[in-house]
């Protein structure tokens, strides 16, 4: 199963740098403040996903509860690259985690100014220093965009493009690093 | 007495002679006369004849199938063997040497093998994949430490399992051992060839056929010819290569054919980093271009030299550019799959002769790290087992064969011939 927002390839035969998989760190200077996010077995999201992010209380067992971005979602978070079993047997990449596996999520409102590698929405072109836009594109929440369009992308304050988009496979899917605006 | 059961040796004929009265070289003399003259009763016992004589053949005959090939019936095939295996009479000598069809594979030639494991149903390596910062200078008061970060990519082929069964009727088997013939041995022969073909079209091919075409329609898991991923070249429309009118290498001058190998050498170089351990090593190329690699060399005014064939002069022009970098040595070997007119002696599922059916040449890295063929089980035979409701013995083969399981796909390339000769 193949997942909705990134698409792998093949390993490229040479690595170049900072060509970083969605949902790994660029950067990850200083004090990790990554938190646990809990969401329904259902729903499944990928690596460097973007999604909403709500508020639990201290009766909680997990951290945040994780959902997919829509038009009115105000907290967003990056699903992190971790070390996770494969789903399947077949399945060559680890795209995703487990469906009951507990998230690290990087709050995007998180005071580390860490680089975060996140999906490019098909088709979109980020400009290194623009505003960030997390789609709300149908089939493609929770990548990212370069312009908010009508009813497309929520921005996401605070974070710019800090380079182009790449392929950081064979693939087809392209990657973009964000960083926090400086000051 | 028969002559297996008295050693005809130097210490019988002397004591022969002397209870004879004779001499040594008379004994010898009426000993080799009596074999010679079947009407003589001889000195060896009253059975021993011509006609023995061609039985004792029958029977060395069936040891040696016996030994060679197993007795795998429990029976003494040796013993009582009668004439008549083949037509034989007083003046028909049997030849001994059953002549075998002719039936070559490549597969072990060219694809390094893996084996064991068992009775497995996938293969699975891993490739990583590092993820470079880019600088990592460092005030003397930060914590800015540039962190690095490696994944990884799971390679993964099915294996199946091949089966081949033989079945040798009672009374058929009986007549077998009357003949001194191990059928059960034979059969398992003919298994092996037919493993061994199976074993190539895995290996070059992959899944092809397997949907009951010649098309890659259908192939997942493919094999050294028809992988997905490979950089394919076809002479005929490419640009690269600095070809004229003339697209296909028979016709080509020698610097023109050094041309098009160069620069597809170069290509694989940069894909693989220069790195010697993933550079190509082994050609494999169409019958075809025998013609050519054995003409004598010409520049491309059609001036050629009678001392040197292309083939020197490319080997050389090869061996120059792998010793100047530092790779390995790059060899050249004929593979009839990628010739077109193949199917009259092959399936057709293993013709490869390119996008112009003039022929194809593979350039590849010839090495398990690169790739191989997995063989979690070699060809098996099961017990020899008497079948009540068949009436006859049976015997099963079982083999557990991978896909190729090819890690890299940059340093294989697939040269497609041209058809444009330019006359």
């Amino acid at each position: 199963m193949s997942t909705r927002l990134f698409s792998y390839g093949d390993i490229k035969m040479v690595p170049k740098q900072n060509e970083w998989l969605t949902g790994v760190f660029a950067t990850a200077h200083g004090v990790n403040l990554n938190k646990t996010g809990w969401k329904a077995s259902t729903l499944a999201v990928e690596y460097g996903e973007i999604v909403e992010l709500t508020q639990n209380g201290l009766n909680a067992v997990n951290g945040y509860n994780v959902d997919r971005v829509a038009s009115d979602s105000t907290a967003f978070g990056v699903i992190l690259r971790t070390t996770d079993g494969q789903i399947s047997m077949e399945e060559q990449w680890i795209e995703r985690p487990r469906s009951k596996t507990a998230l690290s999520i990087y709050p995007l409102a998180s005071v580390n100014n860490f680089m975060v590698a996140v999906p490019v929405e098909d088709g979109e072109v980020p400009v290194v220093g623009n505003g960030v836009f997390v789609s709300i594109v149908a089939g493609s929440e929770g990548s990212v965009r370069e312009d908010v369009d009508t009813n497309k992308g929520i921005a996401l304050t605070g974070w710019t493009y800090a380079t182009a988009k790449y392929k950081p496979t064979k693939g087809d899917g392209y990657a973009v690093v964000i960083q926090k605006t400086l000051g | 007495m028969r002559l297996e059961d008295k050693n005809y040796n130097f210490i019988d004929m002397l004591g022969q002679a002397k209870l004879g009265n004779r001499t040594l070289k008379e004994q010898i003399l009426m000993a080799e006369k009596h074999i010679e003259d079947p009407r003589v009763s001889n000195v060896f016992g009253d059975e021993f004849t011509v006609v023995n004589a061609e039985r004792r053949s029958q029977e060395l005959f069936a040891r040696k199938m016996s030994k060679e090939f197993g007795d795998e019936l429990g029976l003494d095939f040796g013993d009582n063997a009668p004439i008549g295996g083949f037509a034989t009479n007083a003046l028909e000598r049997l030849d001994m040497n059953v002549r075998r069809q002719a039936l070559r594979t490549y597969a072990t030639r060219d694809i390094p093998f893996m084996y064991g494991g068992g009775a497995l149903e996938s293969i699975k390596g891993f490739k990583e994949t590092y993820q470079l910062p880019k600088g990592g200078f460092i005030g003397g008061d930060t914590n800015e430490v540039r962190i690095v970060k490696v994944d990884f990519k799971s390679q993964h082929v099915p294996v199946k399992p091949l089966t081949y069964g033989l079945r040798l009727g009672y009374v058929d088997s009986l007549k077998n051992a009357m003949l001194g013939f191990d059928a059960i041995g034979k059969y398992g022969e003919a298994i092996q060839k037919a493993w061994a073909l199976d074993i190539d079209r895995i290996a070059y091919v992959g899944e092809r056929s397997e949907d009951g075409t010649t098309a890659d329609t259908n192939v997942t898991y493919g094999g050294l010819l028809n992988i997905t991923g490979a950089t394919a070249i076809d002479l005929e429309t490419s640009t690269a290569h600095g070809l004229g009118t003339v697209k296909k290498l028979e016709k080509l001058d020698i610097n023109s054919v050094i041309g098009v190998f160069t620069t597809v050498l170069n290509n694989v170089a940069k894909a693989v980093d220069f790195e010697r351990d993933f550079m190509i090593n082994k050609f494999l190329f169409y019958k075809e271009l025998f013609v050519w690699l054995n003409s004598t060399a010409q520049n491309p005014t059609g001036v050629g030299t009678p001392f040197r064939t292309n083939r020197m002069i490319l080997q050389e022009a090869l061996e120059t550019w792998c010793e100047t970098q530092g790779f390995d040595l790059i060899k050249l070997e004929m593979l009839p799959y990628l010739s077109n007119d193949i199917s009259d002696t092959k399936d057709a599922s293993m013709v490869n002769s390119g996008t112009n059916s003039t022929g194809m040449i593979v350039g590849y890295r010839q090495d398990a790290y690169n790739m191989y063929l997995p063989l979690p089980m070699d060809l098996t035979g099961g017990a020899i087992v008497y079948d009540i409701n068949l009436n006859a013995y049976r015997r099963n083969y079982l083999s557990f064969v991978g896909y190729l399981m090819n890690f890299y796909t940059d340093n294989i390339v697939r040269i497609s011939n041209g058809s444009t000769t330019g006359e």
